[in-house]
């Protein structure tokens, strides 16, 4: 059973031409989506949602959890609420049992922006996000799962990277080989595919005299830090090595199959959309 | 002579007091024995060089498990009081703020309180357990594992989602 899913930092957007583009992303087939900095009442995007005729009907997924709303249009499936944080409301962890395949933990997550933390103080947090994702991992009795979200991190941020932190490697294959080491005991990687989407490059030949692929997902315009490599990866899918060989798409999104996410010069539109690009994934479950 | 110096410690001074994880822990054990299993608590401790960090999660068997985190405590190694007490429910008790040190965290030092003894400490464990949002949590959750996991004999159970879709358009 393959399941599309997208995740977008929607920025509080109710905007109309967002709405669209959410719609026609559903008419696409995106089965599940997840939103950060979603509206405070899901109803308008879910109105337009089920308005729109894209032959799927969306439900707003239960939980407590206020940080990342999900939407699913998966039948006969199971979702299961399974922590809340009523300190820092910072992940929403829900697990998935569709009814003829195997379930997953579904962790959406918004960690803290850059704005006001620094560098460091992002990676203590991602420890404890780490700690209590092991910790509802041990609750659900299994490691099938996908954490997804705007990290406001990059794939090679303290962070992502540390093993104590959200351990997140780079290949399959380290993401198998690292278990075997013993200053990594006891910390199960990620496997993070957000690295083989880093540059504008597409790989092989087709890219030449092409536009490119989107960068990253944030665009973060600072002309005075001579250091800023202005593209960010802050919206990342990370997943277990459980999971990780059913992955079977990601991308990140410059359009909604009729009209561009990306303005001329390729940045998001953060003026009719937001600010930053959705992420589709799919999974083979 | 020597009797004649007098005991200036003060009438306070207590052989009772108890550290924070240990008031924690006991109090987790009461709540099983007071709901008879159907909610308990974890109490998970972590540390660091300087800080000693405690944190509070409820859990639910008969809600698949649901992990709920109550409250969070932070105090010093050696120094377990002053120790803060994070948690939401501490914007209705009578408090003190935290250090930036103890509590460098902008959000979580608005809703910290600091006990600045075993006996404050105690009082703001008991605002958080009595409080509102705890007893509508505990009630639920206690009256979700009394409903077991099999309805009520004559409870009819109808899908919402289907149920809205085969009503007829225009029907509200």
């Amino acid at each position: 059973m393959k399941i599309s899913f997208l995740f977008w930092n929607i920025g509080n957007g109710q905007k109309p031409q967002l709405l669209q583009s959410i719609c026609r992303l559903a008419g696409l087939g995106v089965q599940v989506f997840l939103f950060a900095e979603p509206p405070a009442d899901a109803s308008v995007l879910l109105d337009v949602l089920n308005r729109a005729a894209t032959g799927a009907r969306f439900d707003q997924v239960a939980s407590r959890s206020k940080r990342v709303l999900y939407l699913s249009s998966i039948q006969d499936s199971t979702w299961t609420d399974r922590f809340f944080d009523s300190i820092n409301d910072r992940v929403t962890a829900l697990e998935l049992q569709p009814a003829d395949a195997t379930g997953i933990l579904l962790i959406g997550a918004h960690l803290l922006s850059p704005v006001n933390q620094s560098s460091s103080s992002r990676a203590d947090w991602a420890r404890d996000v780490a700690s209590d994702i092991r910790r509802i991992e041990g609750d659900a009795g299994h490691q099938r799962t996908v954490l997804v979200g705007d990290l406001n991190m990059n794939p090679f941020d303290e962070g992502l990277i540390a093993t104590t932190a959200l351990h997140a490697v780079m290949t399959r294959k380290l993401a198998i080989s690292v278990q075997g080491l013993g200053a990594r005991e006891g910390f199960l990687p990620f496997y993070n595919p957000m690295w083989s989407c880093l540059g504008d490059r597409i790989p092989g030949p087709a890219d030449l005299g092409q536009k490119g692929r989107p960068p990253g997902t944030h665009f973060y315009n600072n002309t005075l830090d001579r250091t800023t490599h202005f593209w960010q990866m802050y919206d990342q899918v990370l997943l277990r090595p459980a999971l990780m060989d059913k992955l079977r798409h990601l991308e990140i999104l410059d359009s909604d199959g009729q009209i561009d996410l990306v303005t001329a010069e390729g940045r998001p539109r953060s003026d009719a959309l937001a600010d930053h690009l959705p992420v589709l994934f799919e999974l083979e479950l | 002579m020597e009797n004649e110096i007098p005991d200036l410690w003060g009438q306070d001074l207590k052989l009772e007091s108890l550290t924070p994880v240990m008031v924690l822990n006991t109090q987790a054990e009461k709540l099983k024995q007071r709901t008879q299993g159907a909610v308990y608590a974890e109490v998970i401790l972590r540390k660091s060089p300087k800080i000693t960090e405690i944190l509070f999660d409820l859990r639910a068997p008969a809600v698949h498990g649901y992990r709920f985190r109550l409250l969070k405590v932070r105090h010093g190694d050696v120094m377990v009081y002053p120790a803060a007490v994070i948690s939401p429910n501490m914007i209705l008790a009578s408090r003190a703020l935290p250090q930036p040190d103890l509590v460098p965290d902008d959000h979580e030092r608005d809703i910290s309180a600091l006990a600045k003894s075993y006996e404050e400490f105690n009082k703001l464990i008991g605002v958080t357990f009595q409080s509102p949002l705890t007893r509508t949590l505990l009630d639920s959750l206690i009256a979700k594992s009394n409903e077991g996991l099999t309805l009520p004999p004559g409870v009819i159970l109808e899908d919402w989602n289907e149920a809205n879709n085969q009503r007829p358009l225009g029907e509200a």
